[in-house]
């Protein structure tokens, strides 16, 4: 049995997830509003109130294409803000 | 008739409103509510409610500890059937990695404390074991071995007081044969009546006040025995499901069974011993489950990780019994930012904290607990990771990076409606720690020039002036402070988004003394609380973190994780209400804010019906 599911929900702010659901099921949110969700009757359910379901394969192309987003701005900007000690290039993210 | 007068020798209490729980003195109290029209009392029940997960989900381990939020998890199997040595400790939040081991084994036992701990027998793939190992609660030491090697034993008492019962050899022959270690030896002492392994013992009993029961021979027993020191006694009341394989707490007079094998099933069934006989809890295990880690008393018991047969847990089950519910800490969403915002900064609590900065050059956002709004106010430099110290209605602006080459030293004072101007800081700096009052506030670090990566210079306010003050033991920038003027927590920080730090400082307002430090090296994070209570969240290790942590004045202990990995400064609050705004979540800058509530416990009163 698969240990996660994948979906797309747009955090609309208060109440888009509670304490209980934090409690209830497995929450962790990615770029693209990508939401990885424990693979649960509980979590199930929240994703179908706020979002469709996505194949990992789905879900990790929208994060890939944010991410490549991301580096074509970073590449894009001049060589003096790119030294910047507190910035760096975006990097890949691999969803679980 | 008698009235309750003369049972209770106190009448009963016309009330409007419930009355205020004091201790369990208040327990058995009886009043009636007015308003409600209710006869209501405060009465003790049991109830199961999830905790944090193991680090490992794992089963076939071994568990001791003294309660809910004092437990080890010991060795055991990890998927596809390694057996490991790993040893988890828990506090009630989080599990924490310990060092592994001396023998790596199945179904063994363990006995006492997170910090004194004494685990024995079990299994090797090969063979039962004889080993005996003793946790100080940072290594483990071997001690001399067992008599009898034998595995899926129970036991009672505590490190150098053991008391280890029944079991089975690695051929599978039922053991009655007991032993107690006294902290140098073990020796044989009398055998139960009857032979069995997978059996549970009252964990936190002596070594000579000992219960057994349930467990396997070959079929599933109920049978309960005490032991005086001297002898087993068979009690003519048995478990009311019989079962092996589960977790057993308490003492021999105040026993908890919970858990375990049914017939071809898992059991989440919890039963209460009274010295006499067993009574069924309506209370049962929200995962039901078998060989887990658990352990501790009839009032505050732990279940973590086993089997759900078929599958491998880590969730961990809390056990409590009183007049308490408990809701476990999590984040939670809380209102978007108006806009996807990194580099802001804020100050307040959970449900009055002001925001600015970062990609609002002088908005000033404010938060109720449920949404954001921008304030008429604007700040004359909206900088970018600044400083800030106060609260929603008294603060200060310190500094901050405003046009990603110079290194501001403006300082600018909120008073709940407008900023004004207000004394600058000597050193021009960004990515500054920075809290206290609008009156008495400190700041830290931050990258300067001729530093980029990181100062080390601290500077005080004492509301007419800046001076200088102790410096920080190292030159960091990203690092994030909490507290007063003189007691300050300063954590974190790096000297670039690559090379990061765990360290944590206290500042008792002129010098800086080492803290322990926290469980992830991270910069640019989140804070939250006190000297002696705070939270750490968020950040960059260098990758965006989602990982948070607690500090109660001794050590940092992990929490849940944020649901959003990012940095920010964007985090106000205490250790049990905070908030975490915006912030750079990686690719891209985000408006989420999440909500951390603290563990909470809540007097509940029963009704009283005459059904």
């Amino acid at each position: 049995m698969a240990l996660f599911i994948y979906g797309v929900a747009s955090n609309y702010g208060k109440d888009f997830f509670t304490a209980q659901d934090r409690q209830n099921f497995f929450l962790r949110g990615y770029p693209g509003d990508v939401w990885v969700i424990g693979a649960t009757e509980k979590g199930a359910l929240w994703l179908a109130e706020r979002g469709f379901e996505k194949t990992k394969a789905e879900a990790q192309a929208i994060v890939d294409g944010e991410v490549a987003k991301a580096q074509e701005a970073w590449d894009a900007l001049p060589e003096d803000q790119k030294t910047n000690l507190n910035r760096q290039r975006p990097t890949a993210i691999n969803l679980p | 008739m008698t009235t309750y007068n003369q049972i209770a020798g106190r009448r009963v209490n016309f009330l409007s409103s419930d009355p205020t729980y004091i201790d369990t003195n208040s327990d058995g109290q009886v009043w009636y509510n007015s308003t409600t029209a209710t006869l209501k009392s405060w009465l003790p029940f049991g109830a199961w409610a999830s905790g944090g997960n193991m680090n490992t989900a794992s089963y076939y381990l071994g568990g001791s500890g003294t309660s809910n939020t004092a437990a080890l998890g010991l060795s055991g199997s990890t998927p596809p059937g390694a057996i490991s040595g790993k040893t988890e400790s828990y506090n009630g939040i989080a599990w924490t990695n310990q060092p592994t081991m001396n023998t790596a084994r199945l179904v063994l036992t363990g006995s006492g404390s997170p910090t004194a701990t004494l685990a024995f027998s079990g299994e090797t793939a090969t063979a039962a074991s004889a080993a005996s190992e003793s946790w100080n609660g940072s290594t483990w030491t071997n001690t001399p071995s067992m008599n009898t090697a034998r595995a899926s034993t129970a036991g009672s008492g505590a490190q150098t007081a053991a008391l280890c019962f029944g079991g089975s050899t690695f051929s599978g022959t039922f053991l009655a044969s007991s032993e107690s270690y006294n902290g140098t030896s073990w020796t044989n002492t009398p055998s139960l009546n009857t032979a069995r392994n997978y059996l549970m013992g009252s964990s936190v009993g002596t070594n000579t006040a000992a219960l057994a029961f349930g467990g396997l021979n070959p079929g599933l027993t109920g049978a309960t025995e005490s032991y005086n020191g001297t002898a087993w006694t068979t009690s003519p009341s048995v478990l009311n499901t019989l079962r092996s394989r589960g977790g057993g707490a308490g003492t021999q007079t105040a026993a908890l069974m919970f858990g375990g094998y049914v017939a071809a099933a898992t059991s989440g069934a919890t039963e209460l011993w009274n010295g006499t006989s067993w009574a069924s809890s309506p209370a049962s295990m929200a995962t039901a489950r078998l060989n887990f880690a658990g352990g501790g008393t009839q009032t505050s018991a732990f279940a973590g990780g086993g089997s759900i047969a078929p599958g491998i847990v880590a969730n961990t089950e809390e056990w409590n019994f009183g007049v308490y519910s408990y809701t476990a800490a999590a984040w939670a969403s809380g209102g978007n930012l108006p806009a996807a915002l990194n580099g802001i900064t804020s100050f307040g609590t959970q449900t009055a904290t002001i925001a600015f900065g970062g990609g609002y050059p002088t908005a000033t956002l404010s938060y109720n607990g449920t949404s954001w709004s921008t304030l008429p106010a604007t700040v004359a430099n909206g900088t970018y990771y600044a400083g800030a110290a106060g609260v929603s209605t008294a603060a200060l602006k310190i500094a901050g990076e405003y046009s990603g080459t110079s290194y501001a030293t403006g300082v600018e004072s909120w008073n709940g409606s407008t900023w004004t101007s207000s004394p600058s800081i000597n050193t021009g700096r960004s990515f500054n720690a920075a809290n206290g009052t609008q009156t008495a506030a400190v700041t830290t670090g931050g990258g300067t020039s001729p530093s980029p990566g990181g100062s080390n210079s601290t500077e005080i306010w004492n509301s007419s002036a800046w001076t200088a003050s102790g410096n920080y033991p190292a030159s960091r920038n990203g690092m994030y402070s909490i507290g007063t003027q003189t007691a300050t927590l300063c954590f974190g920080g790096g000297t670039n988004i690559s090379a990061v730090s765990t360290a944590s400082n206290t500042f008792n307002g002129s010098t800086w003394t080492s803290a322990p430090n926290m469980n992830t090296a991270r910069t640019m994070l989140g804070g939250a609380g006190t000297q002696t209570a705070g939270l750490a969240f968020g950040g960059v290790i260098p990758g965006v973190t989602s990982a948070a942590e607690s500090y109660n004045g001794t050590a940092w202990t992990n929490i849940t994780s944020l649901s959003t990995a990012r940095r920010s400064y964007g985090s106000s609050g205490s250790q049990t209400a905070a908030l975490y705004a915006g912030g750079d979540a990686g690719p891209a800058s985000t408006n989420a804010t999440e909500e951390w509530t603290g563990d909470v416990a809540t007097a509940t009163s029963k009704t009283l019906t005459t059904s």
